[in-house]
């Protein structure tokens, strides 16, 4: 008899924190996977670059040499000079800082925005999810990318309105996908229970709707960063997103294109500095997925 | 089928309307007087008065969207450039071809390589050739389009010099866009393909088929092939669309004339007219694209198929009966 509620005793403890062991477990998931390690051991080593980098240089990002323009990469400068001497390793590394911030801020906008739109949606139904829904397919009706140059020409170009413009732009997508889960979770008889213990609907769908459908959400939160961070690039290659002398990743290419010809290392830096950070989040996003699917789990 | 094309179209036109809406409205509150932009600071005010009664910037902004979509629904005119004089409309149908040209042959390339890639991965799935294929696709999926366009011109119009850096002329001029504007969709579609396929793989009814004795070939092109394909012709929808908004950026490297081009200039001189009559437009090619995807899509699942075929036949047999 003691035993048994020695036992029972055992298997209340285990799951009485439930919600953390879903995370520690996932995580170990993650961790296990080569892909999503590599992918944080890529981010982790840029944010080390683009902090002890412009620390450690004799340069700084925006400080101009005439007469070392245009070097090909040497010692003295590892990725070159631009046309006016400014070094490219402490330019590339100083730009991640407004690479990453932009893919975390207007990811956060566009997550803020879409939990709030799918979950009223998704929780409401009827002509509430309706007119969401109409109001998304107008904004999907033509291309991301073209949404966020209107909203960038709309706005300005700076920072900050970069950072709003793909904000918005992303968060028609995580709508859709939220609302979608909301609406499995709605008919879930958790809620049902909630509703008739008389909870009030914010608590609901806060407490009851949410955590059981952001899962998803996590892996989405992951690429959109990375897309989001590709975006602010391309904005600012055609001149719309971050302005020079900024030295954001997008707005470097745009200025090493015309020296494309003779100086190609001006081109080459940024570009792989873009497409390793999108590879890392891209990865890290694989792993995340593998890891909260259990239909792959297997 | 029929009508499910027309239910579509008639869905649209709301759609473009509030498209229109929106864009007009955003134009409308950006800061900023268009005639003094567009003239100049030397402009007197008798010529900015005349500037503002010409374009009908002195009407209050309900009159001025009234305007605007009667205009656009029923001349198709999308009014005047403020920097030109000249009509959206022609403009945008003298550049719109070059766009969806590279946007086109863009998905083509994508679904022609993507998809027979993502099934062959599939079938030798975990094998080298899966693991290789893999590791490539994910490399592409990263980067992004106008940096291959930049590479690309590097090596094979600097080094090699066999395709042209520029130019829209001859046939040549669209390879090197079109690659880099679809290589990232083709490492997409290719993984998209791959997982689609592994999932239909697993499942009950192949083994059932492989376990009658049928050769494996004709489990994957006869069973695995049909049902595995359905979720990846609507992922094609969705690369049309971003090779649509990649071919906006690429043709700017290529010094092509196309939409992208024009809208970037149009953007920057404040030449709102332009701007909305491209992106009305862009939004109708895109919005036409994805009913014709579907329509494929119907007409590839049975079951979709089967909801408006079927309706016909019961009706014949509802009055037979």
């Amino acid at each position: 008899m003691s035993k048994n509620v020695k036992e029972n005793a055992a298997v209340i403890d285990t799951s009485a924190p439930k919600r953390e062991n879903q995370i520690l477990a996932t995580a170990k998931i993650v961790l296990k996977n080569p892909g999503s390690v590599a992918g944080i051991i890529m981010i982790a080593l840029i944010i080390i670059a683009c902090v002890v980098v412009p620390l450690v240089s004799p340069y700084t990002y925006s400080q101009i040499d005439p007469s070392h323009a245009l070097q090909a990469p040497s010692l003295a400068h590892p990725f070159g000079t631009d046309q006016y001497g400014r070094d490219v390793l402490v330019r590339v590394t100083y730009g991640a800082r407004y690479t990453l911030s932009i893919g975390v801020f207007s990811t956060l906008i566009s997550v803020v925005l879409g939990v709030l739109v799918g979950a009223i949606a998704g929780f409401f139904g009827g002509w509430i999810d309706n007119l969401f829904m109409r109001v998304l397919d107008v904004i999907q009706a033509f291309p991301q990318l073209l949404m966020a140059i209107t909203l960038s020409a709309v706005f300005g170009t700076g920072f900050d309105k970069t950072i709003i413009a793909i904000g918005i732009t992303g968060f028609p997508a995580v709508a859709r996908m939220l609302r979608a889960n909301i609406l499995t979770v709605r008919r879930q008889e958790y809620i049902e229970a909630a509703v008739t213990i008389n909870c009030n609907t914010p608590r609901i769908i806060m407490q009851h709707a949410l955590p059981n459908a952001v899962s998803p959400l996590i892996v989405q939160i992951a690429m959109d960063i990375a897309r989001a961070g590709m975006t602010a690039a391309a904005l600012s290659f055609i001149g719309l997103g971050v302005q020079e002398p900024t030295p954001e990743w997008g707005a470097l290419l745009s200025a090493g294109r015309s020296f494309i010809r003779d100086y190609s290392y001006l081109c080459l830096f940024p570009g792989l500095a873009i497409m390793l950070t999108t590879l890392s989040f891209n990865l890290i996003g694989d792993g995340l997925r593998d890891a909260l699917d259990p239909k792959l789990r297997r | 089928m029929i009508k499910y094309i027309l239910k579509r179209l008639v869905v649209l036109i709301p759609v473009l309307l509030c498209v229109a809406i929106l864009i007009f409205t955003l134009m409308f509150f950006i800061p900023g007087d268009v005639a003094v932009l567009t003239l100049g600071s030397s402009a007197t005010q008798a010529e900015i008065d005349a500037f503002n009664q010409a374009y009908g910037l002195d009407q209050p902004y309900l009159t001025r969207l009234g305007s605007f979509l009667y205009n656009m629904v029923f001349h198709l005119d999308f009014g005047n450039s403020y920097t030109y004089g000249t009509s959206v409309m022609s403009d945008i149908l003298a550049r719109f071809p070059y766009t969806v040209l590279i946007a086109f042959v863009s998905t083509i390339i994508s679904t022609v390589i993507g998809i027979p890639l993502g099934v062959s991965c599939a079938v030798h799935a975990n094998k080298l050739f899966d693991r290789i294929s893999m590791v490539i696709t994910l490399l592409f999926n990263s980067i992004p389009g106008f940096w291959l366009a930049l590479l690309l011109i590097q090596f094979f119009a600097v080094k090699l010099q066999i395709l042209p850096s520029y130019g829209f002329e001859t046939w040549q001029c669209y390879v090197l866009p079109c690659v880099a504007n679809a290589m990232a969709s083709v490492a997409a579609l290719a993984r998209q393909t791959r997982a689609s396929m592994l999932e239909v793989i697993r499942s009950d009814y192949v083994t059932t088929a492989r376990a009658k004795g049928l050769k494996s070939m004709r489990v994957l092109y006869h069973h695995a092939l049909p049902n595995g394909l359905i979720p990846v012709v609507t992922a094609v929808g969705s690369h049309f669309s971003a090779l649509l908004g990649g071919a906006i950026i690429i043709e700017t490297i290529y010094s092509i004339p196309g939409l992208g081009t024009y809208m970037t200039t149009a953007i920057n001189k404040r030449d709102y007219p332009s701007v909305q009559g491209s992106i009305v437009f862009i939004a109708l090619v895109q919005s036409i694209m994805i009913i014709v995807i579907d329509v494929i899509y119907a007409m590839v699942d049975p079951r979709i198929k089967d909801q408006y075929s079927g309706g016909k036949k019961k009706k014949k047999e509802a009055k037979a009966g």
